[in-house]
C-alpha cells in the first residue's frame, strides 16, 4: 500500500470513529490527497476581473449559488 | 433583578423543515445540516421561539429528560439561544422573499461539435437577459485551442463565471497541464470537469468556489446523464432556500441550448422554443409555456413535498417517476422520505418503468 493509500485509509478509519460529530454528509466523502503547489511557481495573476461595459472590474468572483446541471457529482 | 430567561429561540440563520419522518434544521451560515424529531420541531411557534417552562409543565419526566437533551444540543450545537420573552421580537426570522437581479440567471450549452454560435453577438443577447452564469457542457474531446478561443470571447464580456465539463482529450499532448493553465489565465472558471478520466479525483484545489479541475472517470457523452439528485448537490445557502419556497430551484430563470441548437428550459427537456440559427433567446423566453416550469415549488412535488430535504435540494423536470405528470417526483433521487434512507434509484423497481421510457437502461450499465 502506498503511502497516499495508507493516508486515505487512516482518514476513513478516523471519520468512522468520529461520525458522532461529523456532518451528516461525511458517509458520502470522497477524499483526495493532494499537493499544494508553491505560489511561487504559480503565473501571476492578473488582479482584477473584468465584467463588459462600464469598466466595471471586480477583485474576486463566486460561483454560481447552486448546481447548474446534474451531470456529475463532486 | 436579573429574569431567567424562559425562552429558546433558534438564530436567524438557523432554519428548520418539517418532513413528514423527521425535520432538519439548517446552519446556513455554517453549512451544516441538523436532524431532528418532528415531535421536537414542533415545539416551535411560528416566531421560531418556544416557552420552556410551559413546554416542560406539560412533559412526563422521561419526556423532560428528552427535551433538555434537544434543548442542549441546540444550544452546544449555536442553533438557539436562550432569552425572554420580550427578547424574541428583537430577532426576527430572515426574510423569505427571493430576489435575483436579471431575467436569466444561468445558462447551459451542450455541443457534440463546437459552438460556433458562440460570438459576441451572442454574448449581446446574454447581456440583455443580465444571464451572468454560464456552463459549458461538451460531450465529445475538442482541442484545448478551441477551448480557449470561446473564454477569449468570454473575458471581457459581463460573464461572471462559467463551469466546464468535457471529457478527456487523449490526443491532446499534456492535456491536463493545459487545462491548468487555463484554468490559472482564466479566472472566470469555477470549475472545469474532466469527464473519462481514469481517476475521480480533485486535480487542482481552487479557492473560495473557483479554480478548481476535477477529474471524473464517468464518461459524460449525453444529455441523459444529468438529473442527478444526491447529497453532494445540496446547496446550503439562503439564495436557494428562499428560491425554493416560491419556485423551481433546477429551471427557475434557466435557459439552455441543446447539442441540436434548441433552445430548451433544459437540454433534457422534449420541448423546444426554436433554434438559436433563427430565434434569439428573448424570443425564446417569450413564447408560451417557456415559464411554466418555473414556479413549481418542493412543496407541490410528489414524494419531495414530503421530504425534509426540499429546500436544499435541487429538482429535476426532466426525468421524473411519472413522465405524464409534471409534479412526479425527479426519477433519479434515491432518498425515501417515509423511510428516511438513500437507496440507489435505478434498482426501484417503481422507476423501471420511467428508466425505459427514458432510454436510460443502456447508460445505467456504463455508469
Amino acid at each position: 500500500m502506498d503511502n497516499l493509500e495508507k493516508k486515505k485509509k487512516e482518514l476513513t478509519e478516523r471519520f468512522n470513529m468520529e461520525k458522532a460529530n461529523l456532518p451528516l454528509s461525511m458517509p458520502f466523502w470522497k477524499i483526495s490527497i493532494y499537493n499544494k503547489e508553491s505560489k511561487m511557481n504559480d503565473k501571476p495573476k492578473s488582479h482584477s476581473i473584468k465584467l463588459g461595459k462600464y469598466k466595471a472590474e471586480l477583485r474576486s468572483i463566486s460561483p454560481f449559488y447552486k448546481p447548474y446541471s446534474k451531470i456529475f457529482l463532486i | 433583578m436579573a429574569l431567567t430567561p424562559n425562552y429558546l429561540k433558534l438564530f436567524s440563520n438557523c432554519i428548520q423543515t418539517k418532513g413528514i419522518s423527521r425535520s432538519i434544521i439548517v446552519d446556513f451560515q455554517r453549512k451544516d445540516i441538523y436532524l431532528i424529531p418532528n415531535s421536537f420541531s414542533s415545539i416551535f411557534d411560528e416566531k421560531n421561539s418556544c416557552n420552556l417552562d410551559e413546554t416542560r409543565s406539560k412533559l412526563n419526566i422521561e419526556e423532560k429528560n428528552i427535551f433538555d437533551e434537544y434543548v442542549d444540543f441546540l444550544i452546544e450545537n449555536e442553533l438557539a439561544f436562550y432569552c425572554q420573552k420580550h427578547e424574541v421580537e428583537l430577532f426576527p426570522k430572515i426574510s423569505e422573499e427571493w430576489l435575483f437581479p436579471s431575467h436569466i440567471s444561468n445558462i447551459i450549452l451542450d455541443t457534440k461539435t463546437n459552438f460556433d454560435y458562440f460570438n459576441e453577438s451572442f454574448l449581446k443577447q446574454l447581456e440583455k437577459l443580465c444571464c451572468n452564469y454560464l456552463q459549458f457542457r461538451f460531450f465529445n474531446p475538442i482541442p484545448i485551442k478551441e477551448l480557449e478561443q470561446l473564454l477569449e470571447i468570454i473575458r471581457p464580456s459581463q460573464i461572471k463565471s462559467i463551469e466546464i465539463v468535457l471529457p478527456e482529450n487523449q490526443k491532446e499532448i499534456s492535456f491536463y497541464e493545459l487545462g491548468k493553465d487555463i484554468v490559472k489565465r482564466f479566472p472566470k472558471i469555477s470549475c472545469m470537469v474532466i469527464s473519462n478520466s481514469d481517476e475521480d479525483n480533485v486535480y487542482l484545489q481552487g479557492e473560495l468556489g473557483m479554480g478548481y479541475i476535477i477529474k471524473q472517470k464517468a464518461i459524460i457523452n449525453n444529455n441523459i446523464h444529468c438529473g442527478i439528485i444526491n447529497y453532494n448537490l445540496f446547496s446550503l445557502n439562503i439564495r436557494t432556500f428562499t428560491e425554493s419556497l416560491h419556485h423551481n430551484t433546477c429551471l427557475n430563470r434557466k435557459i439552455a441550448i441543446d447539442a441540436e441548437g434548441n433552445i430548451k428550459n433544459c437540454p433534457s427537456m422534449k420541448e423546444s422554443f426554436g433554434n438559436i440559427k433563427d430565434t434569439t433567446l428573448e424570443e425564446a423566453i417569450n413564447k408560451p409555456g417557456f415559464k411554466k416550469y418555473w414556479n413549481i415549488t418542493k412543496d407541490q412535488i410528489t414524494k419531495c413535498k414530503d421530504c425534509e430535504f426540499r429546500h436544499v435540494c435541487t429538482d429535476c423536470r426532466a426525468y421524473t417517476d411519472n413522465p405524464e405528470d409534471m409534479y412526479a417526483a425527479p426519477l433519479k433521487c434515491g432518498y425515501d422520505p417515509y423511510t428516511c434512507t438513500w437507496e440507489e434509484w435505478c434498482t426501484n423497481p417503481l422507476k423501471q418503468k420511467a428508466i425505459d421510457y427514458y432510454g436510460m437502461r443502456e447508460i445505467m450499465k456504463n455508469e
